[in-house]
């Protein structure tokens, strides 16, 4: 059962894809959640270097204005404590600013602070100076005002760019924080939707056909020798169920064959018991009948039931594998003229012809059952020719082996009956309804000879013949044999 | 009362045959034997037609059914002559049925039963 090449779907295709597609997901989710980490821990850090700098901004405003409250102080009073601690200021300030410079990002952020530390050291410069000048204390402070007042303009221009820039920060890392959140729900759903699509199409296109592969078996099981399995959409679902059908159909065919076979044996059972029947009444009512004659006929009929059950036995016991020989050395030339001129009795429309070689041809085997091969092939060549004509047995040495060939002119065989032909019960079509006879022999056949670790091939074409060959082992110490005279004739050369 | 009934028996099993001519011999008919449909239906043009014919119907050459076609292809007279279809087969009713013939006796018999359904069927022919 092929499916067509449109419809390969199959389980192992579908579990590829649907792994395939799942680590597309989930390296997708990786890969977007990585990266949105990464820009949000940049934008934190960035938040955070942000509130540094504006806190040391803050730190360094204070400064100044406290250096120049101390710086004032120092020119009122003079105090060598306010000098001191004016120089620490302006180191602290120093230090701040180049704190700052560390934290520097935007380009426009370097300027204000470079502008910012030009100020604060023409402011410092401008303290020297006006400390030095023979100026009034009110003309110093004037004067230095107006430094003053740039440097905390610059220092305030640079908060207001911290501020923007830690707003800018600030979106930057919500931004990045909603993209993560919404990969990642989109991604989780996306895989959700997928399990729940393959949760469903499993139920649909493997559950299914398999519950219902085993609702057929209970049911063949059960007795309904009719049940079948669909296959579903798979491939794999497909294959199963069509065993199953493949097997109950065998089974199915087994049994009609069988029943077939019985209806056989019973007809041909009834031959000699409807002429046992017969005799008997006759000798009863009719006087002339009752002779010695009469009685040894009715006893005949009763030999022939008792063969044919003999024989049926027999072929049941092979059948049944229970087939035991007794292998001796024997010269198959014999048993192969004597059934051949036994057969050659029953018919009047055949001409047997039998071609053996002048030496013995000495086959290990059981001598019986080599009979009873020859008498299935001869009895079979008879009874599928039923126009008559030449049936030839030939026995010769070949190669080691005997080969033993049966031939007829008959009706032949159909090509697609040959496999089917050592079938036990089995009958050819053709000849059902014409030729009675049960159709155990060949199946018999085939298992004595294999049992002679033998072979068996039949070559046939319709209305024109068959031919059975069948091949036995040469007993061993025999196959040299001396010949025990000349052959006079060229035939049956081994070669 | 019918001594000169013509009776033609066609059966392959040649013991069978032969204790039913022995029997209808007896019996006071007069009796033809073949062995296969062929033989059978080649006897029925050598004499003048026989009265019944007891025609079994697994047999070489032609089966009895064969034959029975053969005769109504033929006509001429013999696919009126009445058939007693004799057999151990399977569903023997139903091959009668589509031969034609009322008549069919399953094998084994009684000897009584035949002689007695010969009588019918040559008292209606």
């Amino acid at each position: 059962m092929r499916t067509s090449a449109g419809n390969r779907l199959s389980i192992r295709a579908l579990s590829v894809a649907s792994v395939i597609t799942f680590a597309a997901l989930v390296a997708f989710l990786i890969a977007v959640i990585s990266t949105t980490a990464i820009r949000a821990s940049h934008a934190r850090l960035a938040l955070e270097e942000n509130t540094i700098a504006s806190d040391v901004t803050v730190g360094l405003d204070r400064t100044l204005r406290e250096y120049d409250r101390v710086a004032n102080l120092w020119l009122i009073s003079e105090d060598p404590d306010a000098q001191s601690t004016r120089a620490a200021l302006e180191s602290d300030a120093r230090a701040q600013l180049i704190t700052l410079q560390n934290y520097v990002g935007e380009p426009v952020e370097g300027q204000t602070l470079a502008s910012l530390s030009s100020n604060v050291e023409s402011y410092f410069q401008a303290r020297r100076i006006a400390e030095a000048a023979a100026m009034t204390l009110e003309q110093k402070l004037r004067m230095l005002r107006p430094a003053f007042e740039r440097t905390l303009e610059s220092s305030e221009r640079l908060r207001a760019t911290n501020r923007a820039d830690r707003l800018r920060s600030e979106r930057a890392l919500e931004a990045a924080l909603s993209v993560q959140t919404r990969a990642t729900l989109v991604c989780t759903g996306l895989l959700f939707v997928g399990l729940f699509a393959i949760v469903l199409g499993a139920r649909e296109w493997v559950q299914r056909p398999i519950l219902e592969l085993q609702g057929a078996i209970r049911r063949f099981a059960n007795g309904d020798k009719m049940a079948r399995a669909k296959g579903g959409r798979l491939v794999e679902t497909k294959e199963l169920a069509a065993r199953f059908n493949e097997l109950t159909e065998t089974i199915a065919q087994n049994r009609r064959d069988q029943l077939a076979y019985l209806a056989a044996v019973a007809h041909d059972l009834r031959g000699p018991l409807t002429a046992a029947k017969m005799l008997a009444q006759l000798i009863e009512r009719a006087e002339a009948a009752r002779t010695p004659a009469s009685f040894r006929r009715l006893d005949q009929q009763h030999d022939r039931l008792t063969r044919m059950i003999e024989d049926l036995l027999d072929a049941a016991r092979i059948e049944a594998g229970e087939l035991e020989l007794r292998l001796v050395p024997f010269d198959a030339r014999e048993p192969v003229r004597n059934i051949a001129e036994l057969y050659a009795q029953t018919t009047a429309t055949h001409e047997l012809s039998v071609e053996v070689p002048n030496e013995p041809v000495v086959v290990l085997g059981d001598v019986l059952r080599f009979e009873q091969v020859l008498s299935n092939l001869l009895m079979n060549a008879i009874k599928y020719s039923p126009g008559g004509g030449r049936v030839g047995v030939t026995l010769q040495p070949r190669a080691g082996e005997a080969e033993l060939a049966v031939s007829d002119h008959g009706i032949g065989i159909a090509a697609e009956e040959l496999p089917r032909l050592f079938q036990p019960f089995r009958r050819l079509a053709r000849a059902k309804d014409a030729i009675p006879g049960a159709g155990l022999g060949l199946s018999s056949v085939r298992r004595i000879v294999d049992a002679h670790h033998g072979r068996i091939a039949v070559e046939s074409a319709q209305n024109v013949g068959t031919t059975v060959r069948v091949i036995f082992p040469l007993a061993e110490g025999a196959r040299p044999s001396p010949p025990a005279k000349k052959p006079d004739a060229p035939r049956a050369e081994p070669r | 009362v019918n001594g000169a009934a013509d009776i033609l028996i066609v059966d392959d099993d040649r013991e069978v045959s032969a204790v039913l001519a022995e029997v209808l011999g007896a019996a006071g008919y007069c009796v033809r034997v073949a062995h296969d449909g062929d033989a059978g239906f080649r006897m029925l043009g050598e004499r003048k037609l026989p009265d019944a014919m007891i025609v079994d119907v697994e047999m070489p050459q032609l089966t009895g059914p064969e034959m029975v076609y053969q005769m109504i292809i033929a006509d001429a007279g013999k696919e009126h002559i009445p058939i007693i279809l004799v057999s151990a087969i399977v569903g023997l009713a139903e091959v009668a049925k589509n031969v034609g013939t009322p008549y069919f006796l399953g094998k084994p018999f009684d000897i009584d039963t035949l002689l007695a359904l010969l009588d019918v069927v040559l008292k209606k022919s």
